[in-house]
């Protein structure tokens, strides 16, 4: 495989971990809560299409709505009536409740889906486009495509709706946004249902083109983490930036060392970045645009 | 601990503890044996990852890899290297140490949840890369030891005054912690770092320290426990489990005590005994459940529960939340 092709491959895999990542940072960001349910968000929404279109032969594409929405709901739920009573609660605190509800839905998942790897593969999936001496899967493309879209979805709807505007002022000041009529609980619900929204997105991308399982979270989960930590936490770009750099390094370093040690240039990565630039390599210091 | 009566107390009740465990191996069957074996055990888990959790404040959320690493050396010493079970035992405990200094001095520079993702993530990465050296350590498939020699009640016996020995240990090591400038050194980086080190504590050393004696110890519980297995493979001993039960029980116990961590295990031992043991395809579910609970109802464990009410525990967190909406 020539070093082209393995760049084109990382980069089309990096605009996914993207998509990932950009879920995982606004949670962090605005709320300052590590969400450790993220990759179980993200496998249950892989799931969805997973089912949909083992079931009732729905074109996987066209359940990326509705994963969306079904996560959107579910994260919406679990911050309003779960997190939101511990957001002032020291940091650690946050973390173990998120880590108890990744336990929670891996177990269920694992019970009722079983260990069996999964794949929802459109009959459709075989082709390839030709360009230049390259082969890329026309399916990888329109992933890519789609995790860009819904990168730049959410730079839209954190700059232009109310919506946005209100979870930013939150983030920069909670007093002030509480004076100006924000409703605080129901803004972080919203932040954490987008966040998870986005994974489900992610994991419906993920079911398409790779196999999923239930315990296909926690490898996403730190994938997220580190690609939060090299783009800078809090930011759109950085977050995609990271997942672009992450998937080209991943699969250059996949091709050196082996796939099984894959994790462990992330993991390289992840502590090089944190003891020499903490900031990220793009770092800002809050959510900004 | 204040007034001579309550010391003289808490010794007698800690004598009557040691008289009671050392006599139930020749009291109890073997099945009641096998469970406080792995009480023990998992006492010692809470008792160890209480040093940098609960004195130091860093929650580590990868202590099964030294678990396993332990469990790895006793199993590689033993089987390829044709080393006796006691030699190998000791190399566990130093193997684990050594790597959460290497690992420590850069990890342990990151706060709060940094360290603890990181050392999530490095608990997955360790249980890949062993998954992966198959000449080594086998791969998946595992590695059998041989089995400890003599009749079955000696080698039941044998493996409970081992964890015993090895959790004795452990609490002697906290309460000189506890008792010690090191120990008070390292309360005072739980309490403010920025501080500690202002006031002259090398904080690097003091934290490094904390996290290899704690790492040391599950090395050595990993260690035994592969040779009372005597069959291990990287899914069981690099389990993630084993570092969210340490930091269950402690938390149910309470952070940074010296017996909370004892206790908190025992209220584990005996819910999941009787609980969800016969549900075992939900374990997972029910930990999480239960953390879920903790944070919630008991944010600093049972003991301090009890002592204000459970319902003054309930109240302050409502309270905590009235205070947020609105």
């Amino acid at each position: 495989m020539t070093s082209l092709q393995l760049l084109v491959n990382g980069l089309l895999l990096g605009c996914l971990y993207a998509v990932i990542a950009v879920g995982f940072s606004l949670v962090w960001g605005v709320m300052n809560i590590i969400n450790v349910a993220h990759g179980a968000l993200l496998m249950v929404g892989a799931y969805i299409t997973f089912w949909l279109f083992h079931l009732w032969g729905v074109d996987p594409f066209a359940t990326i709505p509705v994963s969306m929405a079904g996560l959107f709901v579910l994260g919406y739920l679990l911050q309003r009536y779960l997190f939101n009573r511990l957001v002032r609660a020291p940091i650690f605190m946050t973390f173990i409740l998120t880590f108890g509800v990744a336990l929670i839905v891996e177990n269920l998942s694992l019970y009722w889906f079983t260990a069996e790897y999964r794949s929802a593969r459109p009959a459709y999936s075989s082709s390839v486009v030709h360009i230049g001496g390259l082969l890329v899967p026309t399916v990888r493309i329109a992933l890519a495509l789609i995790a860009v879209a819904l990168t730049s979805a959410l730079f839209v709807f954190m700059g232009r709706t109310r919506i946005g505007l209100a979870i930013r002022a939150t983030r920069m000041n909670l007093e002030s946004a509480k004076l100006m009529g924000v409703r605080i609980g129901s803004i972080y619900a919203i932040t954490f249902g987008v966040g998870a929204a986005l994974a489900g997105a992610a994991g419906s991308l993920m079911s398409i083109a790779y196999v999923i399982s239930p315990v296909m979270g926690p490898p996403y989960l730190l994938r997220a983490f580190t690609i939060c930590i090299l783009g800078g936490l809090g930011n759109i770009y950085g977050a995609l930036v990271g997942g672009l750099l992450f998937g080209v390094v991943e699969s250059f370093g996949g091709l050196w060392l082996g796939t099984g040690f894959q994790d462990v240039i992330g993991m390289a990565m992840l502590v090089l970045v944190l003891l020499v630039r903490p900031s990220g390599l793009m770092g800002k210091r809050f959510y900004e645009i | 601990m204040g007034g001579r009566r309550q010391r003289a107390l808490a010794v007698a009740a800690a004598v009557l503890c040691l008289a009671l465990a050392l006599a139930a191996p020749f009291v109890v069957g073997r099945y009641t044996l096998r469970f406080l074996t792995s009480t023990l055990m998992f006492a010692g888990f809470a008792v160890s990852w209480n040093i940098l959790g609960g004195l130091t404040g860093y929650f580590s959320f990868g202590h099964s890899v030294f678990f396993g690493i332990g469990a790895y050396a006793v199993a590689i010493g033993m089987v390829k290297a044709g080393l006796p079970f006691w030699v190998s035992l000791v190399a566990s405990g130093l193997a684990a140490a050594l790597f959460a200094v290497a690992i420590g001095l850069p990890v342990l520079r990151l706060r709060g949840h940094y360290f603890a993702l990181v050392t999530l993530g490095i608990g997955e990465v360790v249980r890949g890369v062993v998954s992966n050296l198959t000449k080594l350590t086998g791969g998946g498939g595992g590695l059998s030891l041989p089995i400890f020699p003599g009749g079955v009640d000696t080698i039941y016996r044998a493996f409970y005054f081992m964890m015993l020995g090895t959790l004795l240990a452990s609490l002697l090591v906290v309460y000189g912690l506890l008792h010690s400038r090191i120990g008070y050194g390292l309360v005072a980086i739980r309490e403010d770092e920025d501080a500690a080190q202002m006031i002259g504590i090398s904080t690097t050393a003091h934290k490094v320290l904390a996290f290899a004696l704690s790492a040391m110890f599950f090395g050595v519980f990993g260690g035994i426990y592969a040779y009372w297995l005597t069959y291990i493979e990287p899914a069981d001993v690099f389990d993630i489990k084993i570092s969210v039960l340490s930091i269950i029980m402690t938390l149910l116990g309470g952070l940074g005590t010296l017996v909370g961590p004892l206790l908190g295990t025992i209220c584990f031992q005996l819910l999941s005994e009787f609980l969800w043991n016969r549900l075992l395809e939900f374990h997972t579910a029910f930990l999480g459940a239960l953390m879920i609970v903790i944070v919630l109802v008991f944010p600093r464990g049972f003991i301090d529960a009890a002592r204000g009410g459970v319902r003054g525990a309930f109240r302050r967190t409502v309270a905590n939340v009235r205070q947020f909406a609105e």
